[in-house]
């Protein structure tokens, strides 16, 4: 019984993931350690499972499609795999109860960003207009028609991403966006597509660390992963037909209350 | 007409050429797509399996990732944890043999030496996290 919710469970998370541009880790953390009670540990583990799947999902179409920048991707993958390692090590040496505030803390960071953005989000598009003017951007993606402007500092913050993914098994799309979107000049849809295709990469380099320490469960991971890979392909048809501000509104409440769910947990937890 | 498509020698000039883009973005899809593919066979064959022979109410809490070595020789038996094992194991090399298809797509496919070059730095990071776990004892 408790595999059908789990696959449920991913299934979710993957249509959510994909209509909001989520690795689904901060969906499946939260859903893993409050609903099933399960160690973080263990949902840090399968959650990198989780990004993987997303990620592994969503590039197929993006790559094909030539919406994701797989040269500027690798690139700052330089930065997310040593951050992710780095994240990954540090893991083995914190207490649960720093692991749940930190996640508490990546929600609370998630929602407000969630927040401003649909709140700034008219006026930054305004602000582009002139740039987009000047370089005769089009919306064919297919076209490299911007130049990548700050590399080294996105390089560096890529890694810091990469920290959050191995230390808390999330894709760490959520700091990769903004800083290609607003440091780099990476225009908004290519940096979400680049960043999905990214968080593979960066996910494989902590996961190969939590499965060699015995740390990822399969009996949790597998139907986990299937109900991703489903929930995904579904997420990537209903993009079309739903309306990402009125789920953006929703989550923002959900990840809200779900932070101070892991913060009671973390406060309850052996240190 | 894309008339240097042919032209290996206009490979280094710095412009976007689509059709080239498009070949290491064909490449790296192929591979993600076939892998993918590959692992998820193995983990609804394992899962069926398992859900099939869930007789005592163990909690699902008390298993772990098998090795490399026990899960092969495991699954020639179709022992339900070493075919999910595997496909985990599958699923997370899968962006692992993306960047591998990526350095031979730039190196052979766009010629592109610098961009085979960034991805070959990936790789050989990846491959340091390997040995992570072991040194940590």
């Amino acid at each position: 019984m408790i595999i059908v919710f789990l696959l449920l469970a991913g299934f979710f998370a993957g249509v959510f993931g994909s209509l909001l541009g989520l690795g689904g880790g901060i969906i499946v953390i939260p859903v893993l350690t409050i609903l099933f009670d399960l160690p973080i540990q263990t949902a840090i583990g399968v959650s990198l499972v989780t990004v993987i799947a997303t990620s592994t999902g969503a590039a197929i179409v993006y790559v094909r499609e030539g919406k994701a920048d797989i040269r500027l991707g690798m690139a700052l993958e330089l930065g997310t795999t040593i951050g992710a390692i780095i994240g990954a090590v540090i893991a083995g040496y914190v207490s649960n109860r720093t692991l749940y505030f930190l996640f508490s803390g990546l929600l609370l960071y998630n929602s407000i960003s969630m927040y401003k953005k649909s709140e700034t989000e008219d006026r930054k598009l305004i602000k582009n207009v002139d740039e987009i003017a000047v370089k005769g951007k089009s919306e064919t993606l297919n076209e490299k028609n911007y130049t990548v402007k700050n590399l080294p500092t996105g390089l560096v913050l890529s890694g810091f991403a990469g920290v959050m993914s191995g230390l808390l098994g999330v894709g760490g799309g959520l700091i990769k966006i903004p800083v290609m979107y607003l440091l780099m000049g990476i225009p908004l849809k290519v940096a979400a597509a680049t960043s999905s295709f990214m968080i593979g990469v960066t996910a494989t380099a902590s996961a190969f660390i939590y499965y060699i320490n015995g740390n990822i469960n399969p009996v949790v991971a597998v139907p986990v992963a299937l109900g991703v890979f489903t929930g995904a392909t579904v997420g990537l048809r209903l993009n079309k037909h739903i309306s990402a501000g009125a789920l953006k509104k929703i989550f923002i409440i959900v990840f809200l209350f779900v932070a101070v769910e892991m913060i009671r947990k973390g406060l309850g937890s052996q240190v | 007409m894309n008339s240097y498509r042919d032209n290996g020698n206009s490979v280094n000039r710095k412009q976007p050429n689509n059709k080239r883009a498009l070949n290491t973005n064909v490449v790296i899809s192929a591979i993600l797509r076939i892998s993918s593919s590959i692992s998820i066979v193995f983990m609804l064959l394992g899962l069926g399996l398992f859900l099939a022979n869930f007789k005592a109410m163990q909690s699902v809490l008390s298993y772990h990732s098998m090795g490399l070595g026990s899960a092969l020789t495991a699954a020639r038996d179709l022992n339900p944890l070493a075919l999910m094992s595997l496909g985990l194991v599958i699923l997370i090399a899968t962006p692992f043999l993306r960047v591998v298809g990526a350095i031979l797509s730039f190196l052979f496919v766009d010629r592109d030496r610098k961009y085979a070059l960034v991805s070959m730095g990936v790789l050989i990071i990846i491959i340091i996290s390997l040995f992570i776990p072991s040194l940590k004892g």
